[in-house]
């Protein structure tokens, strides 16, 4: 497997939900990059899943796994994306 | 205006209680297909039914919450419920000029989602909702007619014109006096097996599942939203009544099974695939069959009551059982006792289940790969209901 990859999550909140996937030793830099952009990651429930949320965005994350779920809200843009790439060093 | 405070959980009995009604969890899959189920159907008026519902449901809901909370007779309680529950953002600002604005609707991306596509207005219970709640604040007979939706090309948000009556359309009735609760106990004993229940259910009962900043609880892959568990029987027993009149009765049923199959499917599906799955069921599975404790473990918290694994022994069949399944309660309460079982929800998820962790290929494939049946039922005056899915040879 070639990492960062993405793949689309079936049965979707909205159409365009991804999930992206790191090595394993790229994790920690890239989820303290996007808590650097958008602010620090909150746990979400009594359980080891993190968020971090704006009005554009929702980013869900497993602890354990080397995974996010990126959630698109209605003002989520091109231009949005393209940052998140940037910040975590994925390109298609 | 409202916290997670204000739902009364009860893990126990799988309940989870605000203004005296207990709610249900669906998702955005599930509500605008069961939608689409009534709507779609030329002999009979569904967008009725669900209207009349939704205004009747809500209409009491707001006035307990609004006793109960002591609240003026603003509708600043009416959209901050509607965004609590995940059904959107209601904007009341405009009502005395005749116009309510919903930028945001758990049900139009529930059309916008899947297979079920239409270019018409969708808001149905955003209008019955609407109705009740202006009743139930105000005081104010209305009638709230969507004229443009979102769900529209070139639309961004829902617009409802509004028009005052000089008589309610509805009956309007308060009928739970006291807090909602069920009764027996549940008895019924779950077959062992590596899913930790209880602290799947204790721990999805306390997640902060309520709307955010669009109004919407984006949870598990999916939409999900908080209905009392009374609109649900409402819908379902009058789509029935309706549909039997032109005797049509056995396919209606048949509708709503499959409506909760694909549910099953689509819903559970996207659970398996989240982050949530990962982090608090995914370490617990240790073989195949785990999967469908700890879905069941996931719909014990979805406020449907408290179901139990009978019997999973052969990747061809599975038994649940319900002591308090919220379909049966429902139609005891508003029907009383039947000869004939009434779940056709829990029935549809039973095969659901099934196809989606056993059977391979695209999920709309697997529908009806299961057969299942309600072999008893508490409206039978049985001491629970009991699920079969067997495959179909």
């Amino acid at each position: 497997m070639i990492f960062p990859y993405r793949r689309k999550v079936k049965n979707c909140i909205r159409k365009d939900t991804y999930r992206y996937y790191f090595d394993e030793k790229n994790v920690n830099k890239v989820w303290k990059n996007l808590q650097d952009q958008f602010g620090k990651a909150v746990q979400w429930g009594a359980f080891p899943l993190f968020q971090i949320e704006n009005e554009k965005i929702l980013i869900r994350k497993s602890l354990k796994e080397n995974s996010f779920t990126l959630i698109r809200k209605s003002t989520f843009s091109k231009s949005d994306e393209v940052l998140i790439h940037k910040l975590i060093d994925f390109a298609e | 205006m409202f916290t997670q405070e204000d739902f009364k959980r009860d893990a126990a009995r799988g309940l989870k209680i605000i203004g005296n009604m207990n709610t249900v969890i669906h998702c955005h899959h599930y509500n605008s297909r069961l939608q689409r189920t009534l709507e779609m159907n030329t002999k009979i008026d569904g967008k009725k039914i669900i209207k009349e519902a939704a205004a009747q449901v809500y209409f009491e809901l707001l006035t307990t919450l609004k006793n109960q909370k002591n609240s003026t007779d603003n509708l600043e309680l009416a959209a901050s419920l509607f965004k609590f529950l995940g059904f959107g953002i209601l904007d009341f600002s405009n009502l005395n000029e005749g116009l309510v604005i919903s930028p945001f609707s758990h049900y139009v991306e529930g059309w916008q989602c899947g297979s079920i596509n239409t270019e018409g207005c969708v808001c149905r219970v955003t209008e019955g909702y609407i109705e009740g709640a202006v009743k139930a604040i105000l005081g104010r007979n209305i009638s709230a007619t969507e004229v443009s939706c979102y769900n529209q090309i070139d639309t961004t948000s829902c617009h409802f014109k509004i028009v005052e009556l000089v008589a309610p359309k509805y009956d309007f009735n308060i009928t739970r006096f006291e807090q909602f609760s069920f009764s027996p106990e549940p008895k019924e004993k779950e077959v062992a097996s590596n899913i930790d229940k209880s602290t799947i259910v204790q721990t999805i009962m306390d997640m902060p599942l309520e709307g955010n900043n669009e109004g919407l609880i984006p949870a598990f892959n999916v939409y999900l939203a908080h209905t009392p568990q009374d609109f649900y029987n409402k819908v379902c027993i009058n789509f029935i009544k309706e549909m039997d009149r032109f005797g049509f009765v056995d396919i209606a049923k048949e509708m709503l099974v499959e409506d909760a199959e694909n549910c099953a499917l689509n819903t559970f599906a996207g659970i398996l695939d989240s982050e949530e799955w990962d982090a608090l069921i995914s370490p617990m599975i240790k073989e195949d069959r785990d999967k469908i404790f700890g879905l069941v473990a996931v719909a014990n918290a979805l406020g449907w009551g408290r179901i139990n694994v009978k019997e999973h022994n052969s990747i061809e069949s599975l038994e649940l059982t319900s002591s308090n399944g919220y379909e049966a309660f429902g139609y005891i309460e508003l029907e009383e006792y039947s000869n004939e079982p009434k779940c056709f929800m829990l029935r549809g998820i039973t095969a659901g289940l099934m196809e989606l962790v056993y059977e391979k290929g695209e999920l709309e494939d697997r529908v009806g790969k299961f057969n299942s049946t309600e072999l008893t039922c508490l409206t039978q005056k049985n001491n629970c209901c009991h699920f079969l899915a067997s495959y179909s040879k």
